[in-house]
């Protein structure tokens, strides 16, 4: 199945739309051959001095067709267009639940700036797909078949010589400058995308290149890159023109045809005089509906392009295995003073990332009973995060057992998996928007009260209070308006919020002075007391309560 | 306005655009001729009762007419598509060029999936405005004018309908124009909002996901998705409008002509062939207006592009980065890195947004081979200095200067060879560990790239990466942890051998085996060497032969 197939099924319901669409514009169309048809008919009576009642009707015929066209032309295009957004906003969502479960496992390998072209420009793309591909032809076959049918009623060869032309002009054209010009279509969307990626890299890294005198990353690529567009655009534009050219060529030669063929029928006695100039401008009204469909080769290739990177994404396979439902099991949640209690039970747990790569992992086992406050230590590289990694079902694993509560980890529902386990890491994400809606992620309901309370926890209440805007302070992108430590300190606050059975703080204090870390790690377990706390660092915080002190070296887990 | 001026500083463009215009005007003057044609040969055929062989002779002529034609259309898309792709080219070098010397402090406060999509699609649009636009708002007024023209020499009388539809129809689409220009605007900021609404999205997919709230987050997408489709209706309704209106009045125009021709025929006014060219010849007067009211939605995309790109080329330039070649030459005369001192004088510096200074009366000596460290709570300004001395902004009041010589006097490359930095958090490049390593040194061999990486402690790590010193960095710099992203930096900087290092809380992520390890191998290179470090931990401080400590922007220990 093709990519654009498999995208139009997937979100479905595009049919009935596109069939009122096309209707709407078979009704403009066949106006459009109406009035012209008429308004020659009218003169050619006014010549022959026929003063009957017939002219009036026919004035009225030519109002009629006017007023029609220009109103359903307008209905064509907004029931269009307000059809495709819709559709838009479904292949979005399509998109973005397809994608969700290969964060980060898979989206990591994408640059952020490729993603985010997929998301936008590519879908966007699609909208061509849908008005310019898909409506015309449908259109186009209604309005070709009144024409024919009406030069036919003169003679059957006026009908098939019109056929001829327009099948010339709507399908012989299209398709081979569809051929022609696949490849650089494509190379225009995979180029594209390139640059996105190149102007979010270089804009997000600005101060790294200016300081190591590499603008050319971002200057020279992108320069390089629109370049390289160039002869793939230049090749589009000549197909366009040729396309242009041909078809005002064949537009012109139907007429031509058709009024030679008129004038020897008039000849013959087998066409009468009045109806001579209707002919050549019903194939000029006819070919309008044809125009549109040489620009269609142009959108499907395109289209074609980007519903292949849309689809390449969410059919990955996903880094996780989900349990199905027999498998499924629900977590035994004993709770103590409020407290959901859960033990972790790690046995043997091997991993590496892919194939050929290190065992980051190696026969790791450690036992942390509910409620405890455990510190594992060890060098950079030695597996503390690839650990989370799993916890967190970011990955698979597949030796060794997680056991949450004696019940194994990888048959949890994923949500419930991570609702017992919260995790803060150097890598997470604040988002641009006000602190509150950053806070609220970890407890939607929380009142503002109890958001404040958190930061208090962790230093942060008095700074948050003096803010101008207070709660509402914007974070900045990925918190860049904030300092490293009042960064790492939102999100913690975050995580607190979540009352999480099992709360992992990875590195996440490393940006406090001693001090500072002191008085936030007294802050969390106070606010986690009777819950789990594990965290790791580099350093043992010197800090009483520590209930487990494990060692983290190649691999392997060893309490100290 | 912008757009003419853009013209005005390209003039190879506008000779593009201008052969292009031609071309269409061409173009069109063989279409009025040829329907003047196709109206002699339907009277002759109708009135004359000519046979076939009889009309021949004018309908060769007139297939000659349609293939010069055909020529014209597909050269003129063929110029429009050159200007377009000169104008894509240099714009965007052009802004790219300015952005980097704004640089890092000056567009702090832009979004960079707004500039991404400014900066890619927004010059695309340039395109639509350029080839399509412009041609045809020449057409629109030429054009008409000679149909006019002609069909006055035909029939003066129904010159005086289109002498009133044809003023009104143009007021009528500079009204809409105006009122859609404010629409257009809006859609384009939505746009770029849009942008970094996804682009957030995505880089937070994963702690979305650890959160348990993908689900939402797909709300907001449809959401999101949702108002920017109703943005795009709105400007595309009013866009409608237009067209229904010029739609509507054009045909009403051409049936007010044929009713009125038809009358003036069935008196005996007018013969046969001239009324059917006039006929014929009507819709070719509106069809440019109603062209330009198709394409005049591109074209104010174009322009809210324009108007943004304008605005980012005000932005005030503050680094002094290499944007243009050539600049190489040394203007101190720096031909061995020596430096006996780094001066900072009175130095002063207040934000835009801000009232009070960032930093105030700053004045310190550094002499060569002197290791500092610069300490201080968050916000007393270190950060600024360190923008400052990375010359990503100019100093407000003071000075810095290199040898008792104002740094301004320095030429940028120079600048670059006496000063690297080690940020607080490093941005990564697509491309290899190896290259990345090289950033600020391309040409560096492999040797220097392994001894950089021992001197970070690095290498260990990087060597059991998948493939070395080979294995592709993506921009979130793979999975490595933060002190490993750390170390890459360190050794980023350490191959750029410059006199001055200059460390943004360098070891912050590093643990204990780690720190020791860099600060032995850092105090190795610093050896005649001078580095500034902004510092937390003690372990640095204890290395540092001075503590410069800021508070409230200015020195209060430490100064000499």
């Amino acid at each position: 199945m093709s990519s654009t197939r498999r995208v139009i099924r997937s979100v479905g319901g595009y049919r009935w739309w596109v069939a009122v669409t096309a209707l709407l514009s078979f009704v403009t169309l066949g106006a459009g051959i109406g009035l012209l048809a008429m308004s020659a008919f009218l003169i050619s009576k006014s010549a022959l001095v026929d003063t009957t009642i017939t002219l009036a009707l026919i004035i009225l015929g030519v109002r009629v067709f006017a007023t029609t066209r220009a109103v359903s032309r307008y209905a064509e295009r907004y029931v269009g267009h307000l059809g495709t957004f819709r559709i838009l906003t479904r292949i979005r969502i399509w998109f973005f639940r397809g994608i969700e479960p290969h964060a980060p496992a898979v989206l990591m390998q994408h640059r952020s700036g490729d993603l985010l072209t997929r998301i936008l420009a590519d879908i966007d793309t699609l909208q061509d797909l849908y008005l310019r591909v898909l409506v015309p032809p449908v259109a186009a076959a209604l309005a070709v078949g009144l024409g024919c049918i009406l030069l036919a009623g003169f003679s059957p060869w006026l009908g098939i010589a019109l056929f001829v032309f327009v099948c010339l002009c709507g399908v012989v054209i299209p398709l081979s400058m569809h051929r022609l010009t696949l490849s650089s279509s494509a190379s225009l969307v995979q180029e594209q995308a390139n640059l996105n990626a190149t102007l979010v890299e270089g804009i997000t890294g600005i101060a790294d290149l200016i300081a190591f005198g590499r603008e050319d990353l971002l200057l020279g690529r992108s320069e390089h890159i629109t370049a390289a567009q160039q002869p793939a655009r230049k090749q589009l534009a000549q197909a366009r023109g040729i396309a242009a050219g041909l078809t005002a060529l064949l537009v012109g030669l139907a007429a031509l045809t058709v009024l030679g063929f008129g004038v020897s029928l008039l000849r013959d006695g087998s066409l009468e005089g009045v109806y001579l100039a209707i002919l050549p401008l019903v194939v000029i009204a006819t070919f309008e509906a044809v125009g549109p469909l040489s620009a269609a080769y142009e959108h499907l290739g395109r289209s074609r392009a980007a519903a292949t990177r849309l689809v390449e994404l969410v059919d990955t396979p996903a880094s996780v295995v989900k349990p199905s439902a027999s498998e499924k099991l629900t977590l035994s949640r004993n709770t103590s003073a409020g407290h959901t209690m859960v033990d972790l039970t790690v046995t043997d747990l091997s991993f590496r990332y892919a194939e050929g790569e290190p065992l980051i992992l190696q026969q790791a086992s450690v036992q942390i009973p509910a409620g405890s406050f455990a510190v594992i230590t060890g060098p950079s590289g030695s597996g503390k995060s690839t650990l989370c990694n799993l916890l967190l079902r970011f990955w698979e694993y597949s030796q060794g057992s997680i056991q949450l509560n004696e019940c194994e980890l990888n048959r949890l529902g994923l949500d419930e998996a991570r609702s017992v386990v919260a995790l803060v890491a150097q890598h997470d994400h604040l988002f641009d928007t006000t602190l509150r809606d950053n806070l609220l992620l970890g407890d939607s309901r929380a009142e503002d009260e109890r958001l404040l309370e958190a930061c208090d926890a962790v230093c942060l209440g008095d700074w948050v209070r003096a803010l101008p805007a207070g709660l509402d302070e914007r974070a900045g992108e990925n918190g860049n308006r904030l300092s490293g430590g009042e960064r790492q300190r939102v999100m913690i606050a975050r995580a607190l919020l979540t009352e999480a059975p099992i709360l992992i703080l990875d590195e996440a204090t490393e940006h406090l002075d001693e001090e500072m870390q002191l008085d936030v790690l007294r802050g969390i377990l106070k606010w986690r007391s009777g819950l789990t706390t594990i965290m790791i660092t580099h350093e043992a915080p010197n800090i009483s309560g520590i209930d487990l002190r494990l060692q983290c070296s190649k691999g392997t887990l060893r309490e100290i | 306005m912008w757009p003419r001026s853009l013209l005005a500083e390209h003039p190879q463009v506008r000779r593009w655009i201008g052969i292009s215009i031609l071309l269409g005007l061409f173009a069109a003057g063989i279409l009025v001729a040829w329907t003047i044609l196709l109206a002699g040969v339907i009277n002759d055929g109708f009135i004359k009762e000519q046979t076939l062989s009889g009309v021949l002779p004018t309908l060769i002529l007139m297939a000659a007419l349609l293939l010069l034609r055909a020529l014209c259309i597909w050269l003129a898309e063929n110029s429009s598509q050159l200007a377009s792709g000169l104008l894509r080219r240099k714009v965007r070098s052009d802004s790219l060029a300015h952005l980097i010397a704004v640089g890092p402090a000056g567009l702090s406060a832009e979004r960079t999936a707004e500039l991404t999509s400014t900066l890619g699609q927004g010059i695309d649009s340039l395109d639509a405005y350029v080839s399509r636009f412009l041609p045809s708002a020449a057409l629109a007024v030429m054009v008409p004018a000679g149909v006019f023209v002609t069909i006055g020499i035909l029939d003066p009388w129904t010159t005086l309908i289109l002498l009133f539809t044809g003023p009104m129809l143009i007021l009528l689409l500079a009204v809409i124009g105006s009122r859609t220009r404010s629409l257009t605007q809006r859609r384009f900021e939505e746009l770029g909002w849009l942008s970094s609404f996804y682009l957030d999205m995505i880089q937070g997919l994963a702690t979305l996901k650890a959160f348990g709230r993908a689900e939402e987050g797909a709300e907001m997408v449809e959401q999101v998705s949702r108002r920017y489709g109703e943005a795009t209706m709105d400007v595309l309704r009013t866009a409608f409008q237009t067209s229904l209106m010029m739609e509507w009045a054009a045909t009403a125009a051409t049936a007010l002509v044929a009713v009125q021709i038809s009358f003036r025929l069935i008196r005996g006014d007018l013969s046969f062939d001239l009324a059917l060219a006039v006929l014929m010849l009507t819709p070719e007067f509106f069809a440019p207006l109603r062209r330009l009211a198709i394409e005049y939605h591109a074209g104010q995309e174009g322009n809210a592009a324009l108007e943004r790109i304008t605005e980012l080329n005000a932005l005030p330039a503050q680094t002094r980065s290499v944007t243009t070649k050539g600049q190489e030459s040394s203007s101190l005369g720096f031909s061995s890195l020596e430096l006996s001192t780094l001066e900072l004088n009175t130095v002063g510096f207040t934000y835009a947004e801000s009232e009070s200074p960032a930093l105030e009366q700053v004045s310190f000596v550094i002499e060569q081979g002197q290791t500092v460290a610069l300490i201080g709570p968050s916000g007393a300004g270190k950060s600024t200095l360190a923008k400052l001395l990375m010359q990503f902004m100019q100093p407000d009041q003071g000075q810095i200067l290199i040898n008792g010589q104002p740094a301004q006097n320095l030429q940028p490359s120079d600048w670059r060879r006496i000063i690297s930095w080690v940020p607080q958090q490093p941005a990564f490049f697509a491309g290899t560990v190896a290259q990345n390593i090289a950033l600020g040194r391309p040409d560096a061999s492999i040797e220097q790239i392994h001894q950089a990486a021992r001197v970070a402690s690095a290498q260990e790590f990087i060597e059991a990466l998948p493939d070395g010193f080979n294995t592709l960095l993506g921009e979130n710099g793979l999975r490595l942890s933060g002190g490993q992203r750390q170390r890459l930096a360190i050794a980023r900087a350490a191959i750029m051998d410059t006199p001055v290092v200059l460390l943004d809380e360098f070891t912050a992520h590093l643990d204990e085996d780690t720190e020791a390890q860099v600060v032995a191998a850092m105090s190795a290179l610093m050896q005649d060497r001078t580095a500034v470090v902004i510092a937390h931990r003690a372990a640095t401080i204890a290395s540092a032969q001075r503590v410069i400590t800021l508070d409230g922007g200015r020195v209060i220990q430490g100064q000499l």
